[in-house]
Order: C-alpha cells, then structure tokens, then sequence
C-alpha cells in the first residue's frame, strides 16, 4: 500500500491527541493498578515504604470466601441479566415495527428514556421503590394478592440479588431494544414481502427470517452487555451498597470498597486486575469466534 | 388455473392516489403486462393482487374467490422481484425450498421438486451457493425458480429484468415467455420498458397516474393508440406530433411549419372538430423520405443523420419542430440538405388538442 | 375476519401495547414525580396512594434552598458533560478521519488500541486516576473531571464517527486533491462539515454518558458538594439524608429534567447513533 509521507504524517497528527488521552487515563492506570496489586498498601499509596509482597495479595484474595460470592454473584448477575435483557429488548424492539406506524415515535422515546436515565440515579429510584413499609413494588404485590405483606427486596438475601437484578434489566432491555431497533432497520422489507408471498407467516417469518438477519446485531449486543455485567457497579453500590453483607457484591462494588472504604490501595488493586482479566477474558473470546465476521467497511 | 379480476379498486396512501377506480380482467393463462412511467400505479396495483397492499376501495378476485381479506401467504401467488429479494442467509437450495417448506411439504418431495426446477432453469450447480456469490443473471433465475417451484396460481412479476444488463436482459425476455407458455400460468408483469412490454405481451396494459388509459393486444396499441400518451410512449423512436388546424375548405390540416393533405378517411372526424386545435402523429418508420420534390410532399432540412446498421435515423427540422424518420440506408443525406417528406396516409393519426385523445381509436377510453 | 375488522384490532391493540409498555417504562419516573408532590414526611405514611392525596412544593423548595441546592449539581453537571463532548468530539473526529479516511501503516492496530480502551471496567483505572487527577492538583475541581471524562468517550465516539466517514464517497476526497487543497483543508472544510450528522450522535451520547458517569465523579469530588454532579449529589441525599424521599426525589425529577428533554428533542440521533456503530459490520 503506497502513501505518500505527507499523508502518514497527517495521520499521526491527528491519532496523537486522542492516542496521549488514552495513554495517560487508560493504559497507564491499568498497568499502575497491575503494580499497586502487588504492593501491601494500607491508607498510604507510597510504594517506596517497602510493601512489596509479590502476589500475596492474590493468594488472599483467592482465600476470602466473600470474593468468591462477588465472582459468583457477578457471573450469575450477568448470564441472567443478559438473558432477560435480549429477550425483553427484541419483544421491545419488534413492537415498535409492529405497532400502527402513528405510535412508533412515542414508543421509541418510552424506550429511550430508561437508558438516558444515569445508572446511579435509578438506582435512587428503586430503593425508594422497592421500600418496604410504603414503597411502588411491595404494595403492588400484595394489591395482586400474592403476599399478605410486602417482602423485603433489599435486606433479605435471597431477595436482594434478584432486586438488583431486576432493577438492572429494567434499564438494560431499553439499551438492547435500541440497538435491536437499528437491526431490524436493516432487514430489508422485501424479503419479508417476498416471505409473505410464500406463504410464511409472521412467526415463522421471524424465526427463519428476522432473527438469523438479526444475527450481527444481536452478537454485538450479546458482548456490550456482558461486558457492562461484568463490570456493573453503580446499580449495586447506590441499591444495596453490596449488602446484606456482601451478597450483591459485585466484582467491581467489592473492589471499590476496598479501595475507598477500607483504603487498601494494594488488595483493591488486586480485586480490579481480577475483575479486569475477566472482562478480557470475554472479550476475546467474542473476538477470536465472532470478528472474522465482521469487517469494517472504508478500512480494505 | 384462474383469472384475475381488479374491480373499481382504488389505493390512497395519504394524499397520493395511486390507483383511481382500476377495473381490469387479467385473462386466465396470458401474460399480461403493465407498462407506465414511474408512479402510473402499474406496482401498485400487482402488490394489490399480491395481498401486499390493502385497496382503499374495490375488490379483488382470484377465480372466482374474492380475495380481499385473504393474506398473502394464503393467495397462492407466487412473485419476482426486481431485486430478486432472495434471502441472503439461505442457500440457494434453501431460497426455492422455502415456499414449501412453508407449506409443508415433506423432506423428499421439496428435494425432488428444487432440483428438479433448477435443473429446468440450468442452475442445478448452484444449489449450494449462497445469493451473494451469484451473478444477476444467476440470481434472476433463483428468483423465478422460487416462484415456479410450487406450481402457483398467478405469476406476479415487478420488473424483473430491469437490473441485468442489455444483452441479457433480451435472452431472458424470450425464456421468461416461453416459461410462462410452457407452464400455462396466469401472468401479470410489470415494467417501464416500453419494447418489453411490446415482446412479451399477450396483453399490453398502458397506465398513468393511477388510470388505465388502454388495454390490448401490442399490435392495437401501436396501430390504434387511443391517446396521444399511449402514441407517444409506444414505439421507439417515439412517434412524431405537431399541433395542427383543419381547413375544411382547401382539405389540409394546417400546421405552423407546413400544410398536409389530409387522407379520405380522417375527413369525417376531422369536420367534426370544427377548427379545434388538433395534434397530428405519424411514425418516424411511417414516413418516407426523398431528396427529389414530391408532390404533397413536405419540405425538410436535415439536421442529424444517425446510422442504425439496417436503417438511418434523421432528425429532420420543419420551420420550428423537429420530425424524426427512419430511412432505408440506400438513402444518403447531408446536413442541412433538403428533403422531402411523404406520410403513410393509412398511418396517419389525429388527436384532439385539448383532450389527447384519439379522434378515430376511441377504443378503451372512459 | 376482514381486512377492516384485523386493521381495527391492529390499532386497538396497538395503543393497548404501548400503554402497557409506557407503564413498563415509565413507573419509576411516574412514583418519582408522585414522591416529589407529596408533604415531607407524609411519604411514609400508609396507605400507598397513586395520586397525590395533597398536592405540595415543599420538596422542591428544599431542595432547591440552602441546604441542597440541587441547581449547582445539575450546573456543575451541565458544565462537565458540555465541555467533555466538545473535547471528546474533537479528538474523536480527528482520530475518526484517520482510521476511516486516510492511508495510514497503524489504521487496524489504532483503531484496535481505541476500542480495547472502551471494553474495560472503571474499577481498574479508579485509583491510578485518583492518584494522577491529585498530582495534577485537580481534586475536588471540575476540570479534574472533564479531562478523564473526555478520554473515556474517545472510543465510542471515535468509532460513531468513523462509521460516518466510511460512509461517504471515496471521490470527494479525490476531488478535493485534484483542486489542489491540502489535506488539512480537505478534512476542515469539506470532509467535517460532511459528517454533521455523526457527530451530532456521537455528541448526544457522548454529553448523556458524561452526565450519568458516576464512580470517577464520586471519587474526584469526595464530597464537596460545590463541585458534585448530579449522580454524586443524588447519592449524597439518599446517604445523609436517609428517608426524606420527597426531597430526593425533588431533586432526581429536577436532575432528569435536562435529560429527559435532551433524549425526547434527539431520539433520532440516539437510535440512529448506537446502532450504526453497530449496523455498520
């Protein structure tokens, strides 16, 4: 490929800025967060007081019973939460084509309106919500008759999980059902004439049509959202703050605590490059089956 | 295998009326065509057929079943698409089958009658690929595979040729005609293109602006149009006009660059226009050319020659308008020479000014 | 069933639908805003009602008073996300050009090296954040906020605007050459102004993620609610002031005001700036 200097010149120029932005904010902090975590940093973030412990951090945090509940509960946190999330966002997403074309905007600013909602900010709203003595979810709970009193979403353990849960995917399905929304755009609306002319009905026209079109888009939101599971916190720390005890910690709620709440800069660290290697974890696999797929269109 | 009847159907989308009180019988076994100018209706109406469109008013009846409320899916129509709308994540094989498997046809039998069909259609090798690797004249014939596969009661074609390129675009002309022949199933096919239209039409159908302004066999429409439209869109090159007078006292009709005898039989109807503006139309093949003056000629300057092979096409300038005629290619001229023009009396046609419409053909008109 | 008859049903059903997923959607802004009506200290009180039994501004006159003063959170925030898209959409549109445009050795690996940045958690980079926002003596300042917040948007938008440059003909820039204009002319005046549509997604989302970011602003302002945003200053209510939910939730409907109207004028943009990172493979 031939280019002339002046050119490749120009390219540096203008990756520069943004590439120094990522340097200092992104890819310094991990590697610093990677050499904190083998440190023994207790309120101080000094390295030079001689804390280096190796990996010890790490065969701690391999040890302590509640990290295994917040690598539990984040895996079991994601896998249900994306589920429901790519279920309830296609349901979403195909009735905003479905309904008379008049109601399509005002559907789609319904579902847009939960994911501009700031995560933390929700969070606010559900624990009012999910109040027992007086709040929204209780009282309709036991208004359906299915309880005589409202439970306790948020301090019963069982319970709380799936509160979070579902506060989560209330917000998480708009975000899927937008990208679906955009999918779907790309079906062209010939084949489903020519489908119908066939002699497919809708259901099958969606099973054997829509959905495998669907495939690309679906894939992309399949890695978005496991990877924003993996890594959820604000919902949980403004919920439940990790409680009752630490049953809804997550990886990155429990790593938080750590480091702002019991100031060990060293084991927060180790937390963070967990939940970190987890996260690449996902996102290589993603990569390696689904990007030979894919190419980007302008870069041949 | 049924006829298509479209009664009084009317379609608005919005503000637009695409389709205004329609009637039409589309005989049982021909091929029937619809020809217009983008925005005639002539889609709009085979998506009516189809099921694909709703009528706003009027009915639709396949046999003798009215069908109006009856889906798409259960219409057995079968239709190709101008952009062949094959499905792109299936493979060929799978494309043809899927009107079958939608049916539910057993396993063997779809097998049986896909390669079958594709054998037909010489793509039997292609069963395996997928749309994006095939070429459009490949893709086309995918198309009409799908639709022939189950043995429908209607063809519904929209334009299916229109995006291959020439040459092949007339070697699929002939086969899609002796498909339809050879499968006897009523048709209805769609397109712009006027010679299209003309060689594969049983019957030609000419639409405008949600009107069917003639129906007929090619040859009435282009030796009887009805109107100056349909005079003017069939036949290429298209046929000449120029606004013109009667003067029953000397027997001419009169026109600003020159003065014609008019023919015996274009006097009645002539008369009874009275001096109303009218327009006269003859073909550029109808008109004979001479470099010698010829008496009740009309005198011409030459303004381009273009040779055709097997004849010459001159556009030829008299006063401010401008004929175009098809000569022998015998007959050589030079720019700016003059000429002298004879017209086919028996090819000469009259039209009224202010309505379009044709004072001898009334056939087909409201 | 005639066609009229299903055409009916289609449309009573689908108002049916979107009333349904409206209440799906909306309930918690709907209690929220119910909340906010009601008399401090009568939230508390059963029976649960659904329509506000006496109708009061109490809530919004504290919050909105000495104590709280929810308007300098949503200032604050206004000021931080309007300032981190303007900066975001300069460097992403820069480096957007570049992958998408120019002839360059990196394209693949820079344009790799953006979006890894995107796919991690924030809980990795918090504390060296911390630590680098301290030394440059930006804690408890806006700024110390804007300039991370500026960099976590690269990737997204940087990708946004890509996909809208490769979208448009390859002749123009060879046009451009052909006249004689240099390649920064080219980018300016034409290529830029090209991509309007783009960048206005790409600012929309990049201004809506800003203002919802939550654990650097809560780590950067280590409560002084001078500077809070309006996720921080949220928080703070419900963690000092534990049950006055009226006055929080004054606070949240007058904090959602903004991005509310931000979403309804700019639906389009949104969708179509999500998906088309994502329609473009």
């Amino acid at each position: 490929m031939k280019f002339e200097p002046r050119e490749h010149t120009i390219a540096i120029l203008f990756l520069v800025p943004a590439v120094i932005g990522l340097l200092i904010f992104y890819y310094y902090p991990i590697g610093y967060t990677f050499v904190l975590s083998t440190f023994s940093l207790d309120h101080t973030t000094d390295l030079t007081a001689n804390a280096f412990v190796g990996l010890r951090n790490y065969t701690n945090v391999l040890r302590s019973g509640p990290f295994w509940g917040s690598i539990r509960f984040t895996l079991f946190f994601t896998v249900v939460s994306v589920s429901l999330e790519l279920s309830f966002g296609m349901v979403l997403a195909l009735a905003t084509y479905w309904v008379w074309p008049r109601l399509t905007a005002l559907l789609r600013v319904i579902i847009i309106i939960p994911w501009a909602i700031p995560q933390i900010i929700e969070a606010s709203m559900w624990k009012w919500m999910y109040n027992t003595d007086v709040g929204l979810i209780g009282d309709l709970i036991v208004r359906l008759g299915l309880t005589d009193k409202p439970p306790l979403f948020l301090a019963d353990p069982a319970l709380a999980q799936w509160s979070v849960i579902a506060a989560y995917v209330w917000k998480g399905s708009a975000f899927a059902a937008i990208f679906l929304m955009g999918g779907l755009a790309l079906v062209p609306l010939e084949l489903h004439d020519a489908a119908k002319v066939d002699g497919a009905r809708a259901w099958r026209r969606f099973w054997t049509i829509t959905l495998p079109m669907l495939m690309p888009t679906l894939l992309v939101v399949l890695l978005f959202q496991t990877i924003d599971g993996i890594r959820v916190f604000d919902i949980v720390y403004g919920l439940t703050g990790g409680g009752p005890g630490t049953t809804t910690d997550t990886l990155s709620s429990f790593a938080y605590k750590y480091y702002f709440k019991f100031v060990q800069y060293g084991m927060g660290s180790a937390y963070a490059v967990v939940t970190f290697v987890l996260v690449l974890a996902a996102s290589i696999v993603y990569i390696r089956r689904v990007q030979p797929h894919f190419r980007f269109k302008g870069l041949e | 295998m049924p006829r298509i009847l479209a009664q009084d159907i009317t379609k608005q989308f919005r503000s637009v009326v695409a389709l205004d009180h329609v009637s039409m019988e589309f005989e049982h076994g021909k091929l029937t065509v619809l020809v217009g100018p983008s925005g005639c209706g002539k889609t709009t109406l085979l998506r009516t057929v189809a099921g694909l469109e709703d009528p706003t008013s009027g009915d639709i009846y396949i046999g003798e079943r009215r069908v109006n409320d009856v889906p798409p899916w259960h219409r057995n129509t079968a239709m190709v698409f101008q952009n062949y709308a094959l499905y792109p994540h299936m493979s060929v094989f799978d494309n043809m089958a899927y009107p079958l498997k939608a049916r539910g046809t057993p396993r063997k039998e779809i097998r049986e009658r896909v390669e079958g069909t594709a054998r037909s259609l010489g793509i039997a090798e292609l069963l395996r690929r997928k749309p994006r690797e095939l070429s459009g004249g490949q893709m086309q014939r995918v198309a009409v595979g799908r639709a022939i596969v189950r043995k429908p009661d209607v063809f519904l074609m929209d334009e299916p040729l229109s995006n291959l390129d020439a040459k092949l675009r007339v070697e699929m002309r002939a086969e899609l005609k002796r498909l339809q022949k050879n499968l006897g199933v009523t048709t209805i096919y769609v397109t712009h293109d006027q010679a299209e239209a003309m060689t594969m039409a049983d019957k030609l159908i000419v639409m405008r602006n949600g009107h069917i302004l003639q129906a007929g066999t090619p040859e009435e429409l282009y030796l009887r149009p009805n109107s100056v439209f349909v005079a003017g869109f069939i036949g290429s090159p298209s046929m000449n006009f120029s606004g013109c007078r009667y003067d029953p006292d000397r027997g001419l009709l009169v026109a600003p660059a020159f003065s014609y005898r008019i023919p015996e039989q274009l006097k009645a109807v002539a008369s009874h226009s009275a001096g109303a503006p009218l327009v006269l139309g003859v073909r550029p093949e109808d008109v004979g050319v001479s470099t010698e003056p010829q008496p009740d000629a009309i005198g011409a300057t030459v303004y381009m020659s273009e040779p055709l092979g097997r004849e010459n096409l001159l556009t030829l300038e008299i006063g401010d308008s401008t004929f175009k005629v098809l000569a022998p290619p015998e007959i050589l001229v030079t720019l700016d020479q003059r000429v002298w023009l004879t017209l086919n009396e028996r090819r000469v046609h009259l039209f009224d000014d202010a309505t379009e419409k044709s004072l001898t053909n009334t056939n087909g008109l409201p | 069933m005639t066609r009229r008859q299903r055409d009916l049903w289609h449309k009573i059903l689908s108002v049916l639908v979107t009333i349904l997923l409206a209440a799906f959607g909306l309930f918690p802004l709907y209690w929220i805003l119910l909340t906010s009506f009601k008399t401090p200290g009568t939230e508390f009180r059963p029976p649960v009602t659904y329509w506000p039994v006496v109708f009061s501004l109490e809530a919004y006159k504290t919050i909105l008073g000495p104590d709280f003063q929810v308007q300098r959170a949503i200032l604050n925030s206004l000021i931080v996300s309007s300032c981190t898209t303007v900066g975001t959409l300069c460097l992403a549109s820069l480096a957007a050009y570049t992958i998408a445009r120019l002839k360059f050795r990196y394209k693949w690996s820079s344009l790799l090296f953006i979006q890894i940045a995107s796919m991690l958690p924030p809980i990795i980079v918090i504390a060296p954040t911390f630590l680098i926002i301290r030394w440059m003596g930006l804690l408890g300042k806006l700024p110390g906020l804007i300039i991370p917040n500026i960099v976590y948007n690269i990737p997204m938008s940087t990708w946004l605007v890509a996909s809208y440059f490769a979208g448009l003909p390859f002749e123009l820039e060879d046009a451009a050459k052909v006249d004689g204009s240099p390649p920064l002319k080219i980018f300016w005046q034409i290529m830029l102004p090209l991509t309007a549509p783009g960048l206005f997604s790409a600012g929309v989302i990049a201004f809506l993620g800003s203002w919802g970011e939550f654990m650097l602003a809560f780590t950067i302002t280590m409560g002084l609610p001078q500077v809070q945003t309006v996720p921080v200053a949220i928080l703070s209510y419900s963690v000092a002031f534990m049950q006055q939910w009226t006055w929080i939730s004054a606070g949240i409907v007058l904090s959602l005001i903004p991005v509310i109207a931000l979403v309804v004028i700019f639906q389009k943009w949104v969708v179509r700036g999500l998906t088309l990172g994502s329609a473009k493979y």
